[in-house]
C-alpha cells in the first residue's frame, strides 16, 4: 500500500507542481467554460434585449377597425393608410411602390396591406362552409435587414395571436392564462409537483448536465492518462520504475488512483464552470440557480459518481494508451473511444421507461450516465447508486489487474 | 577458497521480431534476429564481470534479461539462487540497474527523485539521508540537488542516474556502459567507485566496448560476439600476453572471417 501512496505522490506532484501543466489542467478548463458561456450569454441577453427595445416603422393600408390596438402597440410606430386613400388600383400600387423603396432604404420596416372590409370577410368566414378562399392580408418586408425582419416577426405573431382569439372554441387552464402575473400562483392549481420551480430547473440541468460532466471528466482523464502512461514509456522513465521491486499491479493502481483524482478536480474546475456560467448562459433570472435547487446529499452522491467515472475512464485511457507508441498515437486511438462516451450519453433518453431497472445500474459507463441524469432530475433511488458504484469498483479493480498484466509484458511496454 | 557464484547464466536465447523497414535496411529476410543465442557465463560474489563486444552483440539485451526488464525465450538465469522469472521481485530488489534506456522525470529533482526511488526500496528516512549525502557528495550532486533534471548537464544527469540505481546499496550492480558519453573526469569517478564497491564486496556486470575500462576493473571478461559468448574467462587467460583490444580483433577477424 505504501508503494501505491508513493506512486499517487509522485503523479499528483507532477500535475500540481508544474505550474504550466497545473493552469492548463486545473484552472484552465473551468475558466474557459465561464469566460465563453458567461460571453454567449451575454451576447444573446444583449440581442433579446435589444430586440424588446426596438420599435418597428410600419404603413398598415386599410387598418381593420378590430385590429386598431396595434396602433397602441409601444412597439410598433404605425402609419395608417386608409381606404379613401387607395380606392383605385393604381393608387394603392403607387403607395406599395413606395413603402418598399422606403423598405429597401431602412426608412420603413415593413408594410401591412388588409383586403378591403376585413372584419366583415373575417366574421363571415367559416373553414367548413365557405367556398372562397380566406382573407389574405400582405406583409412587406426584407429580411436582409434586421429590424424589417424582426418586424415581419412581430406583425405575423400579433396577427396569428387576432386568428387565435377570434376562432378561440376552448382555453386550457384558463386562469393560469390570465395574467402573466398570476401565473405562479395559478399554476400551483394544476400543476401537482410539491416544488414546482425546483422540478423545472431540475429538468433544464438533467438534459443538459449529465452529457457535460461525462465528457469533462472523460477529457480530464484523458488528458492526465495519456501524459503519464504512453508520455512515461516514450520518454523512458516507465522502465525505470518497473525495474524497482515493487509489484507492476501496484504501479498500475498507484497510476490509475492518482490519475483519477487528477481527472476529478479537472472534471470539477470545469462543471463549476458551467454551473456559474450557466444562469448567465441562459439568460435566466435567479430561480436558475444549481445550488439553490440541490441539497448536501445530491452534491455527495454527485461527487461520488463522478469519481467513480474518473476511475473508470482513468483505467480505460491507460489502457489504451499502454498500447501506444506515442502521445499521439494514443490520442488517435482515443478518438472513437470519446465519441462512443458521447454517445452513449444520449442513453437515459434511448432507455426512457426502463431506467427503473437495476439490472441496466450494473452495465460499466452506462450506469454512471444514467445515475448522474438521475441525480440532477431529482428520481434516483439509494440501491441504483449502489449498485452503480459496486460495478464501476469491480470494473476499475480488473482493469488494474490487466494494466499490470501490460506492464509486465516487454512487447507492449517497450514497444516504441 | 571456494567463491561463491551470485549470477549464473544458462543457455540464455532470446529473439526479437524486426520490421520490414529494419529488414530493408539490414539487408535481410529473415523476420526474427537472434539478439543472444545460448550465452552461458557465471559470476563470483565480489567480481566485476565484463560483456565486452561492438555494438548489436546482445549485452545489453542480455543485461535487460539480468535485470528482469525483458524476460528470455529459452535459458534461465539465477541471482543469488533466484530465478529471474519466478522471483522476478525479489531479484529486483538485489539488484540496481543502469542503463541509457532508463530515464528520470526531468520535472523532478534530484532530491526528490533519490527519496522517491528510496520509498519503493522501503528504505527508512535515517538511511535514505545518510546515503543520499553520501552519494551527492561523492558524485558532485550536493550542489545541484535541488534543480530540475531537465536544467542539468547530460553528464550530470547520468550521475544522478547512476546514483537513483543504488539508492538500496545493492548487492549486485548490473551497468550498461556506465562511463559512455561522460568526460575522463567523471568517468574516473565512477571507475574509482566501482572499484570501490568491489572492495565493499559487491558484484558488478558491466557491459562495455571500452577495453580499458574492461583491463583497469574487472576480474573475468565475456567477449559476445551475434548474441554468442566466444570468450569467457579471467582477463589474464584471455589476454593470453596480447593486449585485450588485439586480442578482441584477433577474436573478432577469426568469428567474423574478415582481414585486419
Amino acid at each position: 500500500m505504501n508503494n501505491v501512496l508513493n506512486i499517487m505522490k509522485k503523479e499528483i506532484m507532477r500535475f500540481v507542481q508544474d505550474r504550466k501543466i497545473a493552469f492548463q489542467v486545473f484552472i484552465l478548463p473551468g475558466l474557459m467554460i465561464y469566460v465563453i458561456y458567461s460571453f454567449m450569454g451575454y451576447a444573446m441577453k444583449s440581442m433579446v434585449e435589444k430586440e424588446k427595445k426596438e420599435v418597428y416603422n410600419v404603413e398598415i393600408v386599410r387598418m381593420p377597425q378590430n385590429l386598431e390596438n396595434l396602433e397602441k402597440d409601444k412597439s410598433l410606430n404605425v402609419k395608417r393608410i386608409d381606404s379613401q386613400s387607395v380606392k383605385s388600383d393604381d393608387k394603392l400600387e403607387v403607395i406599395v411602390n413606395n413603402a418598399k423603396e422606403k423598405i429597401m432604404t431602412e426608412k420603413l420596416d415593413a408594410v401591412v396591406i388588409f383586403p378591403e372590409n376585413f372584419d366583415k370577410k373575417v366574421s363571415e368566414y367559416s373553414v367548413l362552409s365557405s367556398k372562397d378562399l380566406p382573407a389574405n392580408v400582405e406583409i412587406y418586408y426584407s429580411s436582409e435587414y434586421n429590424n424589417s425582419d424582426n418586424a415581419y416577426g412581430y406583425i405575423n405573431d400579433r396577427l396569428n395571436d387576432y386568428e387565435s382569439a377570434i376562432s378561440n372554441k376552448f382555453d386550457i387552464n384558463r386562469e393560469g392564462n390570465k395574467l402573466a402575473s398570476d401565473k405562479k400562483d395559478n399554476d400551483s392549481k394544476y400543476n401537482l409537483s410539491e416544488n414546482k420551480e425546483d422540478a423545472s430547473v431540475k429538468k433544464i440541468f438533467s438534459s443538459l448536465l449529465p452529457l457535460l460532466v461525462v465528457m469533462l471528466v472523460f477529457s480530464g482523464a484523458n488528458a492526465a492518462a495519456t501524459e503519464s502512461i504512453v508520455g512515461e514509456k516514450e520518454r523512458g522513465t516507465m522502465a525505470t520504475l518497473l525495474v524497482t521491486p515493487v509489484k507492476r499491479s501496484s504501479i498500475a493502481l498507484g497510476k490509475i488512483l492518482s490519475l483519477s483524482i487528477i481527472a476529478v478536480i479537472s472534471g470539477l474546475s470545469s462543471f463549476l464552470g458551467i454551473i456559474l456560467s450557466l444562469p448567465k448562459l441562459m439568460m435566466a433570472d435567479d430561480n436558475l440557480s444549481f445550488t439553490s435547487t440541490y441539497g448536501t446529499k445530491d452534491y455527495v452522491l454527485l461527487i461520488i459518481i463522478i469519481c467513480s467515472a474518473a476511475c473508470l475512464f482513468t483505467s480505460l485511457v491507460a489502457i489504451v494508451s499502454c498500447f501506444a507508441k506515442n502521445v499521439k498515437d494514443a490520442q488517435t486511438a482515443l478518438a472513437p473511444m470519446t465519441m462512443v462516451i458521447a454517445g452513449i450519453s444520449f442513453a437515459p433518453a434511448l432507455f426512457d421507461g426502463m431506467t427503473d431497472k437495476l439490472g441496466l445500474f450494473a452495465i460499466p459507463i452506462l450506469n454512471i450516465i444514467i445515475v448522474i441524469n438521475k441525480i440532477f432530475s431529482g428520481t434516483y433511488r439509494n440501491i441504483e447508486i449502489i449498485v452503480t458504484v459496486i460495478s464501476t469498483v469491480v470494473c476499475v479493480a480488473l482493469l488494474s489487474m490487466f494494466l499490470g498484466k501490460l506492464f509486465n509484458n516487454e512487447k507492449i511496454i517497450f514497444d516504441k | 577458497m571456494e567463491q561463491k557464484i551470485v549470477v549464473e547464466v544458462k543457455n540464455l536465447k532470446k529473439t526479437f521480431k524486426i520490421s520490414k523497414k529494419q529488414q530493408k535496411i539490414q539487408k535481410t529476410k529473415e523476420k526474427i534476429v537472434k539478439a543472444v543465442d545460448g550465452l552461458e557465463f557465471e559470476v563470483n560474489k565480489g567480481e566485476i564481470f565484463g560483456l565486452l563486444g561492438p555494438n548489436g552483440a546482445g549485452k545489453t539485451t542480455t543485461l535487460r534479461m539480468l535485470s528482469t526488464l525483458i524476460k528470455p525465450d529459452e535459458g534461465t538465469i539465477k541471482i543469488n539462487g533466484l530465478d529471474i522469472q519466478n522471483d522476478s521481485q525479489e531479484v529486483r530488489r538485489q539488484i540496481g540497474f543502469l542503463t541509457n534506456e532508463l530515464k528520470l522525470e526531468g520535472f523532478f529533482t534530484p532530491n526528490y527523485i533519490f527519496d522517491f526511488f528510496s520509498n519503493m526500496y522501503n528504505i527508512d528516512d535515517e538511511k535514505r539521508e545518510k546515503r543520499k549525502d553520501e552519494l551527492f557528495l561523492r558524485f558532485g550532486i550536493d550542489k545541484f540537488k535541488e534543480v530540475k533534471i531537465d536544467n542539468l548537464s547530460t553528464g550530470m544527469k547520468q550521475k544522478v542516474s547512476l546514483v537513483v540505481s543504488l539508492v538500496h546499496d545493492p548487492d549486485i550492480i548490473i551497468f550498461d556502459e556506465p562511463t559512455n558519453g561522460l568526460d575522463v573526469i567523471t568517468a574516473k569517478t565512477v571507475t574509482d567507485f566501482l572499484i570501490e564497491q568491489k572492495e565493499r564486496g559487491k558484484t558488478i556486470i558491466l557491459s562495455t566496448h571500452i577495453f580499458s575500462l574492461v583491463e583497469k576493473i574487472c576480474d573475468h571478461v565475456g567477449i559476445i560476439l551475434d548474441g554468442k559468448m566466444i570468450e569467457s574467462g579471467k582477463i589474464e587467460d584471455i589476454r593470453d600476453g596480447k593486449t585485450l583490444e588485439d586480442k578482441f580483433f584477433e577474436i573478432y577477424v577469426k568469428e567474423k572471417g574478415m582481414e585486419e
